[in-house]
């Protein structure tokens, strides 16, 4: 269901449009459809194209991409059609083509540092809250959806698949930052929603490889957290989201960017303790150069 | 006047039905009563048994419903999957219609960019709509080690469809049922997600796989609230009847 397999160098027809695209690879699969990389073979231009034969889901991403094409974050739309192949409908979107590796396979090849973890989910923080801002929870928070832009050196989001108005029912999500499926509450869009997915994020990018799975239960993550050496006041804080109890963005997001504020201070001191060091070494080689001096001359002294 | 409602069936199973008579002729009945069939396959590994793939296509088919297969702890995953899409495609029947007779054109033959409106608003249907989901839920002795996932599963369901707006009822019926029945009601209709967590603690697996008489038994509390009890019970228990006396 939703989905199609398309062959290197097949051509697409938009109908409504007549804009023709080229298939250059595919970039990804989801639960509603395709991604490929396409070459729009009327201006030259390389682009991405979303296709599904899920006509809802496909109108309501194009739209909900439109509205949120001031953020920065998200990939500039192209135009909306549809393409019909042996009697079969599916339905696109162009967007965007954004060099770049996802978070996931980024965090599979290095490890990174609890201090870049940190800067990644103040990044994304910042983006829900706009989100929330217009009555819209983002939904579908996972790495696979967050790019790293070589081209803008930037970190972008590709998948607005899950972006819900608040109090309204979630439809796409993907289990392991879904609070239902964690048995954590309702499927429900609220800002404690997006909390849930995004600390479940952070949770991922601290414990990598050792992030249990919703099997293990809740309890686990916890565990895996208390080994991953945040200081205890923003450890419990972190507890209280994933149990969900009340806890805003913006207070989230607050002590957060204390966290990181500290850290930087920390590494700041220590650098300069470095310089300390050397203003030692250089004080007590003087002192050192010092008395030799007096002790040749005394010797000299003494010898003559 | 009574208020729309959709009404589903999700057959859970793990394996092919084995006694009891063909599942996708409870399927067509079921759809004939305008509530829709939905099939999940839990495959034990990725590998492919076809003659019990077949069988949950073909349930889905005659319920003009939904079919998937998942691994067992991708079950919740699935069955919302698989009931948002299936409420989807009867909005979309619904509305097309509707369309159809105010504008006389189809959803697909109006512009891309102009169809979010229509759009929005079978979206909106699907949010406030009354829903009626009957879990059919394969308790044979294959479903021992999975039994704890599926009753997780059923409490997710819950927990998903209360996220909209509108109002949901869970019901659950387990085949086979205890005492060589053939299936049993574990919950009927319900609102009440507390109820519906103690009920299913009374899930326990062993025995036959009789599908299609599970299918019938929830057609008939579906129907049961419309029709005289008595009615139903002749039309449902005839075919087995039948089927006891091979």
């Amino acid at each position: 269901m939703g989905k199609c397999d398309l062959g290197l160098g097949n051509i697409i027809v938009g109908k409504w449009n007549q804009r023709h695209y080229k298939i250059l690879s595919k970039l990804g699969e989801g639960g509603i459809g395709a991604v490929y990389r396409v070459v729009d073979l009327d201006s030259g231009t390389v682009c991405a194209l979303k296709i599904s034969n899920d006509m809802q889901s496909i109108t309501k991403e194009y739209e909900k991409l439109r509205d949120f094409q001031q953020l920065d974050a998200i990939p500039a739309v192209g135009e909306l059609d549809d393409w019909v192949q042996n009697e079969e409908k599916m339905h696109f979107f162009s967007m965007e083509y954004i060099q770049g590796c996802d978070l996931k396979k980024y965090i599979r090849s290095r490890k990174i540092s609890i201090q870049t973890a940190i800067g990644i989910i103040l990044i994304i923080g910042g983006i829900f809250s706009k989100f929330h801002q217009r009555g819209y929870v983002f939904g579908d928070l996972k790495l696979e959806n967050l790019m790293l832009d070589e081209v803008k050196g930037s970190i972008r989001i590709i998948d607005l698949g899950g972006v819900t108005a608040m109090g309204k029912g979630i439809k796409e999500f993907t289990p392991l930052y879904d609070r239902a499926s964690w048995n954590m509450g309702l499927r429900r869009a609220d800002e404690a929603y997006d909390l849930f997915s995004l600390n479940m994020l952070f949770a991922f990018l601290l414990l990598g490889e050792k992030m249990p799975n919703i099997s293990h239960g809740i309890e686990r993550v916890r565990d895996g957290l208390v080994q991953a050496g945040l200081p205890s006041p923003f450890l419990r804080l972190m507890e209280k989201v994933l149990y969900q109890k009340k806890v805003s963005m913006n207070h989230y997001l607050k002590q957060l960017r204390k966290l990181y504020n500290q850290k930087l201070a920390f590494d700041h001191r220590y650098r300069i303790s470095i310089k300390d060091l050397r203003i030692n070494l250089v004080f007590g080689g003087s002192i050192f150069l010092f008395l030799l001096i007096i002790w040749f001359s005394f010797g000299k002294l003494s010898l003559g | 006047m009574k208020k729309p409602e959709i009404k589903q069936i999700i057959v859970v199973t793990d394996g092919k039905s084995n006694i009891g008579g063909s599942p996708s002729e409870a399927a067509m009945q079921a759809a004939r009563a305008g509530i829709t069939v939905n099939a999940i396959g839990i495959m034990a590994s990725r590998e492919m048994d076809d003659e019990f793939l077949q069988e949950v296509e073909e349930i889905a088919q005659a319920g003009k419903g939904i079919s998937e297969t998942a691994m067992i702890q991708d079950l919740g995953h699935t069955m919302h999957m698989v009931t948002q899409k299936s409420m989807n495609k009867t909005i979309e029947t619904i509305v097309g219609k509707q369309l159809k007779e105010i504008l006389g054109n189809e959803l697909e033959e109006i512009p891309p960019r102009s169809r979010n409106k229509i759009i929005e608003y079978m979206d909106q249907l699907g949010e406030t709509i009354g829903l009626k989901c009957c879990i059919v839920m394969d308790c044979s002795g294959s479903m021992g080690p999975k039994i704890g996932t599926a009753r997780q599963s059923i409490i997710e369901l819950m927990n998903s469809l209360k996220g909209r707006g509108g109002k949901s009822e869970i019901a659950v019926i387990a085949y086979p049922g205890e005492n060589g029945d053939y299936c049993r009601v574990v919950q009927s209709f319900t609102e009440d997600l507390d109820q519906i967590k103690r009920s299913v603690l009374t899930l326990k697996t062993g025995g036959t796989t009789p599908t299609a008489p599970a299918i019938k038994e929830a057609l008939e509390l579906i129907q049961g609230e419309h029709i005289q009890k008595s009615l139903g019970n002749d039309w449902s228990q005839t075919p087995l009847l039948k089927e006891s006396m091979v």
